[in-house]
Parts: structure tokens; C-alpha cells; sequence
């Protein structure tokens, strides 16, 4: 598959794939694909001071982590809550709409702030 | 650095062989069915070519056949022999693990009323001659079992098998399409036999069926009546010329070519086996073929990082665009885990490949598995 530089840059040198102190975490499998993605926030005063990512996977899911992190750290909780499946293929430079396994990273995304505000 | 490791898919045309097949394209144009001399001198090269590729599979040249390939050859091979001698139906025995051009094949006569028995194999890919003579019926007509794998690269048992299928009269067809050029075929083992040029060197777009002289086939494609009428179309004269060459030169090379990748691929497996958690799929492999997975990470994740880094190698496992996921039914019929099957890359070396390529590759190899294992 031919995929753009940025997608091969966030899959070849993922900068978030560490270990990092958090203050929340979410995993989301989708066990038919055999792709796992954990994100870890460090959330103060509603800033995503620092954020990681753990995945088995996909190419895509891989690169998708990557960027899902890059695209929220530093930010305001309440400016990603309205992050979509476009703003991340946007980031990857990847646009074959057929794989979404490119969500499961969102997800996780989704379920920290659900879990965040509950 | 790029390196190609995937030859069981192509392999590169040798320069030598190229040159000689240019040669057939701007010199030796003729039609080899025109009765001129332009005519003449490419069916004589067309000759030449089937007596050097009789030669090297221990048969006579009324017994090859060229065709545009592998697929084609197994297509003529089964429904040919189906069509001529059993028509009205009858039991055919083949395996999980054959490629799609004779599985496909298999399936279109099962729909039309034939029973087949698809073997399954070892948890190592092996097919047990035992099975087969079990799945022998009073009907059964037929057989095709693959001489190499082309995922694993195991070698089957052809020799036990082809004593039971003429111990009870069954004829035997073997898509030999990985093991010409590899190792040493005796083809009068088997009755049809199925091979393809650009396995071996030689260019894309050419093969050849072995047929054994007591076996009839019936063409499947009628036009001119090309190849004893067997199979019609214009003479592909520097397909059959480029796969002579390539053979030729194999054969001249061979014991050197075959030392250097037996010590290549003892190399690779050295450093795999320097990481953890790994499996290598099947065993009585050729010496060009390294299946191996890693606990954790996807096949298609790490071929994926080898091609970035130059590395070309394949693998049968993927997510698949509005399909979801594909994986290896030669893996899945060998009853092997899920993160085997899904961690599986095909790793195949080409006579071609240096030392310097190999330690590159080692190296890459086990920095992605690493990495991919920190992620």
C-alpha cells in the first residue's frame, strides 16, 4: 500500500510511544483486526499536560495512535472533545475511507473524556 | 540500501537470460508456425527450448508443453484431464494449502457435481502420504498436491505419494511452480506437472505443463491448434527461449548457489533466534523460504516497516480495505494461533542476494521487532 510521507513518519518515529505518568488511561480492542490501542493523559486543570500511547496493530492503527497524541497534547480538555475520524485522517495524510481501524485510538480518546467528566 | 526478499512472489530476470530474450524480440521474430525461414529459426529455438527444459525435469520434450504460466498450466492440467477421460463426474483429492489457481479450480468442479477431498496438512504444512491414501475412493480419478509450498516452502512428500497414487491408478498433477529452479525435479514422478518462467529467472507471462504421454488431456482454449492442439495461440518464443536459458544457467550454478543460501538462511534464523517469542512456520522447508512470526506484532506491520527501511518481504495476513481482514489459509489449515497466522512474514531468498544484503536485513530485522515490541 502506497502511503504518504507524514503517515510514514508518524509510523516509523512515533515521538509518544513512552511511558509516561498519567492520571488516565483507556484501552480499546477490536479483537477481529487483532489491534489494541491504550492512550495515557496526565490531565491538569483540564490541560492534557502530557500523553502516550501503547498499540498492537496496524500500520494504520499505529500511525493513528501517534497522531491522535500529537493532535491533543498541550490542549484544552473541552477543544478535544469534538476531535473526529476526519481531523485524524487529515493528520496521517491518509484518506481510504475502507480501513476503520483508524478509530480505535479515537475511541480511547472518547472514553478518557467521558470517563473525565464523569 | 534496497534489498528484495521476496522472490517466491518474482524473481529478477538474469541479465544473461534477458539479453536473450531482447535477442528473440528484435532477431528472431519469426512466427514459429510460418513455414519461411524467419519462421523456422524461431521454432527451432522454440524446440531447443522444450529439449533443455525436458532435460532438466527427466522427461521427453513431446511431454512439455508451454503455456502463459502457473495458473494456466494447473487450469489445462485439471479441467483438461476432467474433460477428456471423466466428464459425467468423479472423486479428486487435493489439499488445504495449494495455491488459489488450483484451489479456485477445485471449487469450479465441486460446484459442476465432482467430489473433492481437500487434505489438510500438519501443524508443520506437511501433507501425510497416509492421509492421502486414506482419501482415496473407489472413484477417485485425480490428484494435485503442490511439490513446495509457496507461503511455507515445505516440501511435500511427492515421492510417497506418487508411489500410492500409481499403486491405484490414480493420475497424479503436482503445481511444481515454487520447485523448478529450486531443487532437482524428477517429473516423471507425476503425470502433469505446472511451472512458471518468472519463478525462476526467466520472464513473466510464460510456464509450462509437463503431461505424461499416457495421460489425455482436452484443450480448454481452442483457436489455431498451437502445441499438439492442446494449447492454441501464437508460439511465445523468447518466453520458452528465456526459461531454457535460465534454466541452463541454474544448472551450472546450482551446488554454489545452493551452499550460499542454505548459509544465508542459516544466518537469518541465527538472528531470529536471538530474539524472543518467535515462531517459524512449518519445517522441511526449501532453502530459499523462512516463515516466521512474532508474538505481538502484525505481519503486515512489519513488512511494512521493512519496505521503509529497503526491505521488500511479504506477507499473507492483512487488514484489507473494505474487507476486513484476509489471512493465510495455508496458516489457518495448519491449526496454528491466531498471532502466528496474523504475526506471519514470507521471507524469500534469490540466488542473487549478497552477504552484505543478508547482514542489512538481519539487523533491520531485529530492530523493528524490538521497537515494535516497545510501542
Amino acid at each position: 500500500m502506497a502511503y504518504s510521507e507524514k503517515f510514514k513518519e508518524l509510523f516509523m518515529h512515533p515521538r509518544h510511544a513512552q511511558e509516561i505518568e498519567y492520571t488516565h488511561t483507556a484501552e480499546v480492542v477490536y479483537p477481529d483486526h487483532g489491534d489494541r490501542v491504550r492512550i495515557f493523559m496526565r490531565i491538569e486543570n483540564y490541560l492534557i499536560k502530557d500523553v502516550a500511547f501503547k498499540a498492537s496493530g496496524c500500520p494504520r492503527v499505529i500511525a493513528a495512535s501517534e497522531a491522535v497524541c500529537r493532535l491533543v497534547n498541550g490542549k484544552h480538555i473541552d477543544s478535544v472533545k469534538m476531535l473526529n475520524e476526519e481531523h485524524i485522517r487529515h493528520e496521517m495524510e491518509f484518506f481510504d475511507k475502507g480501513f476503520d481501524c483508524i478509530r480505535a485510538p479515537l475511541e480511547a480518546l472518547k472514553k478518557i473524556i467521558s470517563r473525565f467528566e464523569s | 540500501m534496497r534489498v528484495y526478499l521476496d522472490h517466491a512472489a518474482t524473481t529478477p530476470v538474469f541479465k544473461e537470460v534477458a539479453q536473450e530474450v531482447f535477442k528473440v524480440f528484435t532477431e528472431n521474430y519469426g512466427n514459429a508456425s510460418s513455414s519461411h525461414s524467419h519462421g523456422e529459426e524461431a521454432r527451432q529455438l522454440y524446440e531447443q527450448a522444450r529439449g533443455i527444459i525436458a532435460n532438466h525435469l527427466n522427461v521427453s520434450p513431446q511431454e512439455i508443453f508451454f503455456t502463459s504460466g502457473g495458473t494456466e498450466s494447473d487450469n489445462i492440467a485439471i479441467m483438461g484431464f476432467l474433460k477428456a477421460n471423466f466428464p459425467d463426474g468423479g472423486h479428486i483429492i487435493t489439499t488445504q494449502i495449494e495455491h488459489p489457481a488450483v484451489l479456485q479450480v477445485a471449487k469450479y468442479i465441486q460446484d459442476r457435481g465432482y467430489d473433492v477431498t481437500y487434505l489438510k496438512p500438519t501443524s508443520e504444512g506437511y501433507i501425510r502420504p497416509d492421509d492421502f491414501e486414506r482419501a482415496i475412493r473407489k472413484n477417485t480419478v485425480l490428484a494435485s498436491v503442490m511439490w513446495v509450498n509457496n507461503e511455507t516452502g515445505v516440501i511435500q512428500p511427492i515421492e510417497e505419494i506418487s508411489t500410492i497414487a500409481r499403486n491405484r491408478g490414480i493420475v497424479l498433477h503436482s503445481d511444481a511452480v515454487q520447485a523448478v529452479g529450486k531443487i532437482k525435479i524428477d517429473a516423471s514422478l507425476v503425470h502433469l506437472l505446472s511451472a512458471s518462467g518468472h519463478k525462476f529467472y526467466a520472464p513473466k507471462g510464460c510456464g509450462f505443463l509437463y503431461v505424461n504421454k499416457s495421460v489425455k488431456l482436452d484443450p480448454i482454449i481452442y483457436g489455431g491448434g498451437h502445441e499438439k492442439g492442446l494449447r492454441s495461440g501464437t508460439e511465445n518464443v523468447p518466453g520458452a527461449h528465456g526459461m531454457a536459458v535460465a534454466l541452463s544457467i541454474i544448472e551450472r550454478n546450482y551446488s554454489d548457489w545452493c551452499k550460499k543460501l542454505q548459509s544465508f538462511k542459516q544466518k537469518i534464523i541465527d538472528g531470529i533466534s536471538h530474539l524472543s517469542e518467535y515462531h517459524i512456520n512449518g519445517s522441511r522447508t526449501i532453502f530459499s523460504h523462512i516463515n516466521v512470526s512474532f508474538k505481538g506484532i502484525q505481519g503486515e506491520t512489519l513488512a511494512t516497516a521493512l519496505d521503509l527501511r529497503g526491505v521488500s518481504v511479504s506477507t499473507a495476513s492483512a487488514c484489507s480495505s473494505h474487507h476486513g481482514t484476509s489471512r493465510s489459509h495455508v496458516l489457518d489449515a495448519m491449526g496454528l494461533d491466531d498471532w502466528i497466522v496474523n504475526g506471519a512474514i514470507r521471507i524469500t531468498l534469490g540466488y542473487e542476494n549478497t552477504q552484505e544484503e543478508i547482514d542489512y536485513f538481519v539487523q533491520v530485522l531485529c530492530e523493528e521487532v524490538k521497537r515494535f515490541r516497545n510501542i
